[in-house]
C-alpha cells in the first residue's frame, strides 16, 4: 500500500525541551490510525506537525510524497485538521463557520453547501447549522468542526480527540461517519478513550515521551500478553499479612492493592486457585477476571516494565 | 463575507455604537476645546478643524475593536490566525486579507459616523472634502491596523494588548496633533511626534480641505510603509506560529 503520511527523523523542541524525538513511521492510504499516550506524551503536537499547523525543528514530513515544509499550500489542501480546542467563531453561526473555511480553500459556495448538508445529515446536526456557535453545546460544536475539516474534501483527516464532549448518540453518529470514510480517506486521530481506540483502529501508535513506544494492531500489541488475565478480589478486610502472602505466590504478577481489593495478573488459571486456597480463611465479597486490554497495556507500570 | 456575517449577526449592538460614539466624542471634545479656543491657529472654526481628527480617532478605535475581536479570541490568542494558517494561503496574503477586510469594515463605520457628524458642522463640508477625508483615512488605517496586528502577534494577554494599545492611542491623539495641536513636550519630542506618518497624513488632509494645498508625498510614503509592514507582519506571524 502507498504511504499517505511519512515521517523521517522528525524532532520537535519547545523552549529547548525535546517534545518529539526522531520519529520514523509511515501511514498507509485509507487506513485508520489511533495515537494514544500519557498526558504530555506529545500526541497533539505530533498531529500539529503532521497537519503543518506547526513545523518540526528536525526531519521531514511527507504528505503523499510531498515535503510539507517545501510545498505547504499543496499539503494543507490535502489535510482536514481538527484541533483539540473549540476554535469556531462564537459570533458566527455553525454554517457560517463552515462556509468561511470552505471559502478559504477556494471551494465554491454551491459545493460547500452540498457537502455541509450531506455531512451534517450524517451527524444529525442540521437543526444546529443556523444557530450561533456561542449558543451550541461543545459536543455539537465538535461535530461542526468535523464537518468543517471535511468541507474541502481532504484526502487525510487529522482529528485531535474527535469525540470529546460528545454524548453516546453523537459518539455513535461520529464513528458511523468516520468508519464510512475509512478507506476513502486516511484518518489519524488522538483519543483519551481507550475503549474508543480498541473498537476503531487499523493500527495503534503508543507515544511515550515523544517517542513511539509501541506500534501495531491491538492483537499485535497484546500478542505477548495473550494468555495473561487480570484478577481482582475484594475482601471484607485485606490486612498487610494477607496481601504479603498473596503477593509472594510465584505466579502472581504485578500485585497491587486498592482499599480491601487486590489486583494482579496471572498467565495460568492455576494461580487463581492458589490465591483462593491461601485466602480461604478470609471473607471474599467480589471477584473479577478479565482478559488484558489496551487499558492494561497503558498502565504505567506495565507499559514501562511489562508483566513479570 | 465573514465580516458581513459578523456585522449582520450583531447589527443591533453595532448600529447604535457607530452612530452614538462619534457624536459623543465630537460633542464632548469640541465643547471642551471651544472653551479654550473658538478657532484653530489658522482661523478655521474649531468644530470643523477638529472633524478630520475625530474621524481618524473614531477609525482608530473601531480598527482596534475589530482586530482585538479577531485576534484575541476568548479561548486562545491568535486562534483565528492559526485557523487561517492551515489553509493554502501565504502569510502575506493572510495578513493583507485581515488588514483589508478590517479596513473595509472600519471604513463603512467611518462613513456612517462622518455623515452623522456632518449634520453638526457649522460650515458644511462639500462632497469632495468628504471623499478626501475617507481617502486619507484609508492610508491612516492601513498604518494603524498594521501596528495593531504587530502588537497582537507578539502580545499574548488581552489585558497587556489593550494597555499597550491605549498608550499608543494616547500618543496618537494627544502628542501627534490628531486632536490637540499644542506643543507640550520638549522640542525633540515634539519633532518626533509631529513628523510621523500618522500625523503627517492628517496634516496633509487638513491643508487639502481647508487651504486647497495638495501634496501626496505622505500618501505615497504610507502606502509603501504599509506594504512593507504587511510583509514584516507576515514574517512575524510565520515566526510566532513556527510555520
Amino acid at each position: 500500500m502507498e504511504a499517505s503520511i511519512t515521517l523521517k527523523k522528525v524532532g520537535k523542541l519547545i523552549n529547548d525541551k525535546t517534545i518529539l524525538a526522531g520519529l520514523n513511521f509511515g501511514i498507509e492510504r485509507g487506513s485508520l490510525v489511533a495515537i494514544i499516550g500519557d498526558n504530555e506524551a506529545g500526541k497533539s503536537l505530533l498531529l500539529k506537525v503532521i497537519s503543518s499547523s506547526e513545523y518540526q525543528e528536525y526531519g521531514q514530513v511527507f504528505i503523499h510524497g510531498v515535503d510539507s515544509k517545501k510545498r505547504r499550500s499543496d499539503v494543507t489542501s490535502k489535510i482536514g485538521y481538527m484541533p483539540h480546542e473549540l476554535d469556531l467563531d462564537p459570533w458566527l453561526t455553525l454554517e457560517q463557520n463552515i462556509r468561511f473555511f470552505g471559502l478559504l480553500h477556494s471551494v465554491s459556495l454551491e459545493t460547500i453547501n452540498t457537502r455541509m448538508v450531506q455531512f451534517s445529515r450524517d451527524l444529525h446536526i442540521v437543526p444546529y447549522l443556523g444557530k450561533m456557535v456561542k449558543d451550541i453545546s461543545p459536543g455539537i460544536i465538535r461535530m461542526g468542526m468535523i464537518v468543517r475539516a471535511l468541507v474541502h474534501d481532504p484526502e487525510i483527516l487529522i482529528l485531535d480527540d474527535p469525540t470529546a464532549f460528545m454524548d453516546a448518540e453523537s459518539y455513535r453518529h461520529t464513528w458511523d461517519l468516520l468508519l464510512r470514510l475509512k478507506g476513502e480517506k486516511t484518518i489519524l486521530y488522538v483519543s483519551q478513550s481507550l475503549q474508543e481506540v480498541e473498537s476503531a483502529h487499523d493500527r495503534i501508535l503508543v507515544l511515550e515521551n515523544g517517542r513511539i513506544a509501541l506500534d501495531g494492531s491491538l492483537d499485535r500489541l497484546l500478542g505477548s500478553t495473550f494468555e495473561f488475565h487480570q484478577f481482582q478480589i475484594e475482601f471484607d478486610e485485606l490486612d498487610d499479612d494477607l496481601f504479603d502472602k498473596l503477593s509472594k505466590i510465584p505466579h502472581v504478577k504485578n500485585p497491587s492493592r486498592v482499599g480491601h481489593s487486590i489486583h494482579f495478573y496471572g498467565r495460568e488459571r492455576n494461580v487463581f486457585f492458589e490465591v483462593l486456597n491461601i485466602a480461604s480463611s478470609s471473607i471474599m465479597k467480589d471477584l473479577r477476571i478479565k482478559k488484558l486490554g489496551l487499558q492494561d497495556l497503558m498502565d504505567a507500570k506495565y507499559a514501562k516494565d511489562g508483566i513479570h | 463575507m465573514r465580516r458581513f456575517w459578523l456585522l449582520r449577526n450583531r447589527l443591533v449592538i453595532t448600529a447604535p455604537i457607530i452612530i452614538l460614539t462619534p457624536i459623543a466624542f465630537h460633542v464632548f471634545l469640541s465643547s471642551v476645546i471651544n472653551n479654550i479656543y473658538s478657532s484653530s491657529p489658522n482661523g478655521i472654526p474649531i468644530e470643523s478643524w477638529l472633524l478630520p481628527g475625530v474621524i481618524f480617532s473614531f477609525g482608530s478605535l473601531t480598527m482596534l475593536a475589530i482586530l482585538y475581536r479577531d485576534l484575541f479570541n476568548p479561548q486562545s490568542n491568535l486562534q483565528f490566525l492559526k485557523l487561517l494558517s492551515i489553509s493554502p494561503n501565504s502569510k502575506f496574503k493572510i495578513i493583507l486579507a485581515i488588514l483589508l477586510s478590517s479596513l473595509v469594515e472600519c471604513l463603512f463605520y467611518s462613513i456612517i459616523s462622518t455623515l452623522t457628524l456632518l449634520i453638526f458642522m457649522p460650515d458644511p463640508f462639500s462632497f469632495s472634502e468628504f471623499l478626501s477625508i475617507l481617502f486619507y483615512l484609508i492610508f491612516y488605517l492601513g498604518l494603524f491596523g498594521n501596528c495593531i496586528i504587530t502588537l497582537s502577534i507578539y502580545v499574548q494577554r488581552g489585558f497587556t494588548f489593550l494597555f499597550l494599545s491605549f498608550i499608543f492611542l494616547q500618543l496618537l491623539f494627544v502628542s501627534s496633533n490628531i486632536l490637540f495641536e499644542q506643543q507640550i513636550y520638549s522640542q525633540m519630542m515634539n519633532m518626533i511626534f509631529f513628523n510621523n506618518p500618522f500625523n503627517m497624513l492628517l496634516y496633509d488632509l487638513r491643508y487639502l480641505i481647508f487651504f486647497g494645498e495638495t501634496s501626496f508625498i505622505w500618501v505615497a510614503i504610507s502606502i509603501a510603509l504599509s506594504l512593507l509592514w504587511v510583509f514584516l507582519n507576515s514574517l512575524f506571524l510565520k515566526n510566532k506560529l513556527n510555520q
